[in-house]
């Protein structure tokens, strides 16, 4: 009982605060260095890490696509294949997962660190919402980057699924037909439908970690425990969202 | 790390986005916010197949346009395409629905046609219907319901030919014939073969014919005299018209009888002649005419040789007489 009961104050509050960061979205302009900074560090430090894995996420979709349709003859469609799981699931749900860990968990840390320091009770009392300067930012700075990182993450993970497909002993398949077949099978809507589930689940990342950030109650020790659930209910999120984005995004 | 730094930074990120955003938009070919440059022309379809906007549209292979509308038209799939500029289609081009693949998209093929007119913006273009694969395969089964039929008739026909246990077939009673004259069968082949032998050694007239050379020889003679015959006859021809052209020209006795008008008088005239003659005759005028009308001279031939008669009688009664004294009295 005490638990249901904690798991519907986490989402009520995690509204409440969604809402009171739209309050206070026309402050944006003044905290525009704010906005940049959180961008750096939430696109441009996270891009090397999403190019790496998305990299090697398209070569092993590619090798395993070739090794399956070998039997089959059909390996003209490794393209199509790597192009479409790529662009509608693996590339917003990997760079989300990415992003869950490698931004989530810091915005997580510094917002407990912050609280469990009494910092944030300082902002307060200096009639400073957290929510304008601690998330409102971020969750802005988040709708911009996730599409550029998802994107970035596609190209980058097809560029990995070509250069598999033409060099492995086994596939040797022309990369041009490899992209004719990403072509022919993949439509701008693929692409959409993901980037719009990309910036779904970014913005859930964000303000799931914030929220759990901002209501660490404790010592140190509790930073760490914030940063654990922050992270596990990000991944939890996404991937249970993923479904039912998906299934919404296909009735459209 | 300065404020500005990390601005450009995220500001470039940022377009680098954007751009390839762009890109993959552009790439992937859906003109929704940026229609493809060129002219509009439509080909309606019982059947659009699985064509859809954005496929491509291509003439002798090559892509010249594409899908930019599908819609429904009086029950009929009417494709709208979008022809680069530049490209002309003669107005009895004539377009198909093809498949790229077994699984791949379609596309609409245009054949080209002769006409000097070209398509402009809004025209239409003759189409025809490709059969897909389940009209294939229709045709496929009603074929092989049919070369069923026909092995059933054939398996039939065999059955007819060999016959049933109880049922006498054709080649039972073939059988049945040839078991049945064995005998005869091969006495005949026997003689049959006694006459090639007979043939192969040079026996009899057949055989002679065939190995002797005199057969020939014969033959080869009677060519050639009727080749000898064929040229007197020739040059019994060759004197013949030599005679004929002398007659025409009224040379020689015959010529003159022919062509000459004193001879034709003349001739009248004997032949009066000899009709006087014959009409003298039947009426027993003259030495002939008595001679052929008058009986007395018969009666004094016959009195005649009476007494020659009884004189040869008399000389019979004097005696033997030797035929040659006989003579020797008739001479002396």
């Amino acid at each position: 009982m005490k638990q249901i009961n904690n798991i519907l104050e986490h989402f009520g509050s995690t509204i409440i605060l969604c809402i009171r960061s739209f309050y206070y979205l026309p402050t944006l302009p003044r905290q525009w260095h704010r906005l940049i900074e959180h961008c750096y560090l939430i696109g441009y430090t996270t891009f090397p890490i999403v190019a790496i894995l998305s990299f090697f996420i398209g070569s092993v979709l590619a090798l395993q696509a070739g090794y399956s349709l070998e039997a089959v003859a059909a390996q003209d469609f490794i393209g199509a294949l790597v192009g479409l799981s790529l662009a509608r699931e693996l590339a917003p749900v990997m760079t989300s997962i990415l992003v869950a860990g490698r931004v989530g968990s810091a915005i997580s840390a510094e917002l407990a660190t912050m609280k469990v320091y009494q910092e944030v009770d300082a902002l307060v009392t200096m009639n400073i919402p957290p929510e304008r300067m601690l998330v409102m930012p971020r969750l802005v700075a988040v709708l911009i980057m996730m599409p550029v990182l998802t994107i970035c993450a596609n190209l980058i993970g097809w560029v990995g699924g070509a250069v598999i497909a033409q060099n492995v002993d086994f596939i040797q398949l022309d990369t041009r037909i490899y992209f004719d077949g990403i072509r022919n099978f993949v439509t701008f809507r693929d692409i959409v439908d993901g980037l719009i589930k990309a910036e779904i689940f970014g913005f859930c990342i964000i303000l799931i970690s914030c929220n759990v950030g901002l209501r660490t109650v404790g010592g140190p020790r509790e930073i760490g425990g914030s940063v654990t659930r922050a992270v596990v209910i990000s991944l939890i999120l996404i991937l249970i969202l993923d479904y039912f984005v998906t299934n919404a995004l296909m009735k459209i | 790390m300065s404020n500005t730094l990390n601005a450009a930074r995220v500001g470039l990120f940022f377009i680098l986005g954007v751009v390839l955003i762009w890109v993959v938009y552009q790439a992937l070919g859906e003109g929704v916010f940026f229609r493809e440059d060129g002219y509009r022309v439509t080909a309606q379809f019982d059947d659009l197949k699985q064509l859809k906007v954005g496929d491509e549209v291509r003439m002798a292979g090559v892509r010249i346009g594409s899908i930019s509308e599908t819609r429904l038209v009086r029950g009929r799939g009417e494709a709208v395409m979008t022809i680069q500029p530049g490209v002309d289609i003669p107005e009895d081009s004539v377009a198909t629905i093809s498949m790229a693949g077994l699984l791949g998209s379609n596309f609409i093929g245009i054949r080209v046609g002769e006409s000097e007119v070209n398509l402009a913006e809004g025209d239409s273009l003759t189409t025809r219907s490709t059969p897909d694969f389940n009209e294939a395969f229709a045709t496929l089964g009603d074929m092989t319901e049919r070369v069923e039929g026909f092995f059933d008739d054939i398996s039939r026909a065999i059955a007819e030919i060999t016959g049933d246990e109880d049922d006498d077939g054709l080649v039972r009673n073939l059988n049945a014939m040839v078991t049945e004259n064995r005998e005869n069968l091969r006495e005949t082949l026997e003689n049959l073969r006694g006459v090639s032998d007979a043939l192969a050694t040079g026996e009899g007239t057949l055989g002679k014919l065939i190995h002797d050379d005199e057969a020939y020889e014969s033959l080869m003679n009677i060519g050639r005299d009727f080749e000898s015959t064929a040229a007197a006859a020739n040059e019994l021809f060759a004197d013949l018209r030599e005679i004929v052209t002398q007659v025409k020209s009224g040379e020689g006795t015959i010529g003159a009888l022919l062509y000459d008008e004193d001879t034709a008088g003349e001739i009248r005239r004997i032949a009066r002649n000899l009709g006087e003659v014959s009409d003298k005759l039947a009426a027993g005028e003259g030495t002939l005419g008595r001679l052929l009308a008058d009986d007395t001279l018969y009666h004094d031939l016959q009195a005649v040789l009476q007494k020659a008669e009884r004189t040869i009688d008399g000389l019979g009664d004097q005696g033997p007489i030797t035929a040659v004294g006989i003579t020797a009295n008739a001479l002396f």
